[in-house]
Order: C-alpha cells, then structure tokens, then sequence
C-alpha cells in the first residue's frame, strides 16, 4: 500500500497550528471532533503493509475515541501516525498525551524529533519513549533507561517539560488508578543530549523497522504546546475508567430493533444504574444474538472489572484483543 | 538505530519483496540457481531453509562463489550459526572482496560475541585501513541480532579504540560511536592527547551509566 494513499485516509483530530500566533497551543489531538485534515501542518498516517492507524472507539482516555496504532511483525513495512507543528529552537515544550497497551511486551516507540530526523544527532530525536520486554524506557543521553513496568490495558498519562535551550526535560507519568505520579524526574538530559536540539514533528509507530512487532496501542489527548500554563486535558480521573456503556451506548430506540439491540439498551441501563449483574445478564443475552459482538463484548469487560472479577475481564478482553499470556 | 522512516525510503523494502516471485522449485537446485542469479528476493520467498544449501554452496565454492553467497547472506540478514561458522573461515582472507563481503555478513547472520570481537580485532590491528574501516563499519550497521545488553561489547571496544596510537582506528571509533549514539563527547581524532584524554573519560563514565541501565 503506498504512502499517498494513506495520506488521504483518517478521520482524525483537532489540530491548532501556526495560524494562532498567540496561542500557547502547537498542537492538540483529541480524535474526538471529526476533523479529517491530514497534512503538512498536521499530521500524517501510514497505514502501510498489515499495520494500522485508525480511530477507535474500544479505549480512550477521554472523550469517546483515541486512535490505534497496530503494527504487525514480518509483514515488511511499519504503521506511524506522524505530526507536525512550527519549528521551536527556544523556549519551553510542554508534551502531553495518554497511552495504553494491549501487549506491553511489543515494541512501541514515540519520538519528539526536529528536522534531523530520527536519530540521535543534533536536531534530530529529543524526546523518545520505547518499549522492551514490558517496561517503558526513556532514551537520555543516547541511553534507555527503564521508568516502569507497563501494565497491559491500563491508561498511562505522559507529561514532558522540555526546555529546548538546555536540552533537558521533566518527565511524571500517571498511572490509570493511582493519584501520585508513577514516575517523576527532573532535568534530565535529552535523547541525544544535544542543547539546543529544535524540535518540529512528533511520531508513534511501533517497531523501528526490523519488523518483528505485533504491539497495538491507543493514544490520546495529544497536546505539545510552549507554555504549562495552558488548560492540559484531565487524565483519566484516576481510579475510574471511562466505561463503554457511557462511550458508546447501544443505537436508540425504534420500533423495529433487533431484540440484541433492544437488550444491549437495557444493558447500559442497568449499567448506568450499576445494576451490574442485571447488566451482565442483559449483555450475555444479546451477545447469542448480536452481530456486534465486540462492543457487548467490551461492555462485559466493563462489568466484570467493576465487580472486582480481573480475571474475567482479561478473558474477554482476550477474545478481542488476542492473549497476554507467553506465546 | 533502525529504519525509523524517512522520506526518501519509503516503499523502498516492500519494492524489494516484490521485485521476485517465481514459484517454489525442487530446494537445492532452485536454491543453486537463485544463488547463481544474486536472487535474494527469490531465496527470502523461500526463507531460511535455503542456508543450508547456500552454506553447502559456499564451501564447496571458489572466491567469486564465496562472496556472491556472503552478500546474499548480508542481503538477507537471516540469524544462523552455522552461516556464522563458515563465514568466520575467511573474515582473514587477503581477497579484498570477499573480505569486506563477508565482514558485512557477519553481523547480520549473527549475535555470537566472536563476531563482535573478531571485527573490533580488525578495526583496531589489521594492517590494512580498508579492513579497518569496513570493520568499523560492519559493527556500526550491520550488527542487526544483538540486543542492547550485547551491544556493550561493540561499545566498550569502540571506546577502547579511542586511545590507539592509529589516527585513523581513533577517527573511525568516534564515527561508529557518533552513529550509534549522536554524540562525539568533544572527541576529535587528532586533537592532543591530554584533551583526548579527557573525552574518552566522559565515554568510559557513559559506558559505566548504559551498563547500569541494562
């Protein structure tokens, strides 16, 4: 699949680029408000070979959609979603999103880069976060250095201060649940470090190439923007995700709908009511009948977590998203 | 660093896959007639299997036959012992083609710290600098199996490197290691040696950090 045709796909985000000079705002990606506009001054996606880019409704930190990113390992190509803001060679960078991960054992890589590219040269990669054998890594100093051991299906929030003259950041990392930061460090040099290193194009892809990854992960609340000061979107209220049901209810009522339909309806209600087991009754009736299963099976999951019954929930996740276990 | 994408690269791999597609014939004699033809995209449809006669091939081959198998080995960067083995028979030779051809081959069939080291052995003493700097240059691209724990071999021996009396091993050392990690820590290959001195301080100490992080 060539790369020209990916550019005209993606129903994607709210980007806020150089037309709005006072704004403290390069970028913001909610994938929530329909905007399609791919670009030179926005972003890009790759969709080439078997991975993927797309909009998805199945987790997100906020809102009701995050994208997907799924790559898939030996089909000789890689997925990326790429943006682009205005060069910045001074100043402060505030980097925001969110991140979640199926498998956290694939291979992911994010980078904040300049016009260098993806390398660790001078003006190239600045910030870059990666995965290995289930922990998170920071490349500082032309080193990766675990932060943590990611927990599979679990929001993480991202938070960077970058000061692009000393070309060193801040980096908290929230976790899904947990109030304080996960991780929490200060001045730390960047990727190359490089001070000085401009930055202009941010990237999410999962293997850099070699192509051996099968990672699907979902990001969220894209925000880099020059000043800290600016509104971030909330994190995940920690302790709680965002449910299904709430997300994406069942289509509304009409005469004719199918009973799956008018049972997943009342599903979400008693849901809504946390009537849990009423919801699971309800959800495990339309599921024999339903032809969207994904969505019911989702909603189970929902279900089965609050009930506390972790097990359950990573089983029907599973029927979705594919084992956790070795392989 | 991998193949983060850039431009001017793009399609470039699927183009290769696509370039052959002959159906699959009887192994061993598809496999000579592939090795014959410089077929890589042909002998990567039929995948791995094909080494083994590829390294039967090899042995039983002149230096023309020797290096045409070697360069189809770097080509196609399968991960085998046995490949490695008879590869290492001539990483010596005084054949400059097959030489540099099968140094280039090493890495990418390869994680055995015996490559590793036997390339640093040649960056850093063969008498020829053509050897030397492709060594170097095999340890900087092409050691496409080894994790970031092994990669401390090629590190440790590029920063050793630094202090050889030979300008020209301090000056491809800093190069690997510029590519490798985008930074030079003020080494210059002829600055005087007590400033030397002092860069290749600030490597060991960054050595001593990776290590630590591994």
């Amino acid at each position: 699949m060539g790369s020209a045709a990916a550019l005209l796909l993606l129903p994607l985000l709210a980007a806020l680029p150089a037309e709005a000079p006072t704004s403290p705002i390069l970028v913001s990606y909610s994938f929530d408000d329909g905007k399609t506009d791919t670009g030179p001054d926005t972003f890009s996606v790759f969709r080439n070979a078997r991975g993927n880019v797309q909009l998805s409704n199945a987790f997100r930190a906020s809102g009701y959609q995050s994208v997907e990113i799924r790559d898939v390992a030996g089909d000789g190509d890689f997925p990326e979603l790429q943006g682009y803001f205005p060069e910045r060679r001074d100043g402060w960078l505030v980097i925001h999103f969110s991140l979640l991960v199926i498998d956290p054992k694939e291979e992911l890589n994010i980078a904040l880069a300049g016009p260098g590219w993806f390398n660790l040269n001078e003006n190239g990669i600045s910030f870059w976060l990666s995965t290995r054998d289930g922990d998170l890594l920071h490349t500082t100093d032309s080193i990766p250095k675990r932060l943590l051991r990611l927990k599979p299906f679990t929001w993480y929030g991202i938070d960077a201060d970058y000061d692009i003259v000393r070309g060193r950041y801040n980096l908290r990392i929230f976790e899904e649940g947990i109030e304080k930061p996960v991780v929490s460090l200060k001045d730390v040099p960047n990727a190359g470090s490089h001070p000085g290193s401009t930055v202009s194009m941010f990237s999410f892809i999962g293997d850099k190439g070699e192509d051996r990854s099968n990672v699907v992960y979902y990001v969220d609340d894209v925000v880099v923007a020059t000043n800290r000061a600016i509104a971030l979107p909330p994190f995940v209220a920690p302790g709680r995700r965002r449910f299904l049901a709430d997300a994406q209810p069942a289509s509304p009522e009409r005469p004719k709908a199918p009973v799956a339909v008018r049972l997943e309806r009342q599903g979400d209600q008693a849901f809504r009511e946390r009537d849990l087991r009423e919801a699971r009754r309800l959800y495990e009736e339309s599921l024999k009948t339903s032809e969207e299963k994904s969505a019911l099976l989702l909603k189970l999951s929902d279900v089965a977590f609050l009930l506390g019954d972790l097990a359950s929930e990573k089983a029907l996740r599973e029927k979705i998203f594919g084992s956790l276990d070795p392989r | 660093m991998g193949r983060w994408r850039h431009p001017r690269l793009f399609g470039m791999f699927l183009l290769a896959l696509l370039a052959g597609s002959a159906a699959l014939a009887a192994p061993a004699v598809r496999v000579a007639g592939l090795v014959a033809r410089d077929d890589a995209a042909a002998l990567r449809e039929i995948g791995p299997p094909a080494a083994a006669e590829m390294i039967r091939l090899y042995l039983a081959g002149d230096t023309a036959q020797r290096t045409r198998i070697a360069n189809l080995f770097y080509q196609l960067a399968w991960k085998s012992p046995e490949a490695a083995n008879v590869l290492m028979r001539d990483v010596h030779t005084q054949d400059p083609g097959l030489r540099i051809a099968v140094q280039y081959a090493l890495g990418r069939v390869s994680d055995n710290p015996k490559v590793v080291d036997s390339l640093l052995q040649t960056m850093m003493r063969d008498p020829n600098p053509v050897f030397r700097d492709k060594a170097a240059c095999a340890l900087t691209y092409d050691q496409v199996h080894l994790s970031e724990a092994e990669k401390v071999r090629i590190y440790a021996g590029l920063i050793q490197a630094l202090a050889s009396e030979e300008p020209q091993v301090r000056a491809i050392a800093i190069q690997s290691l510029h590519i490798y990690t985008g930074q030079t820590k003020g080494f210059h290959p002829i600055a005087p040696p007590e400033k030397r001195q002092q860069s290749i301080a600030q490597w060991k100490r960054w050595l001593a950090e990776y290590k630590e992080s591994l």
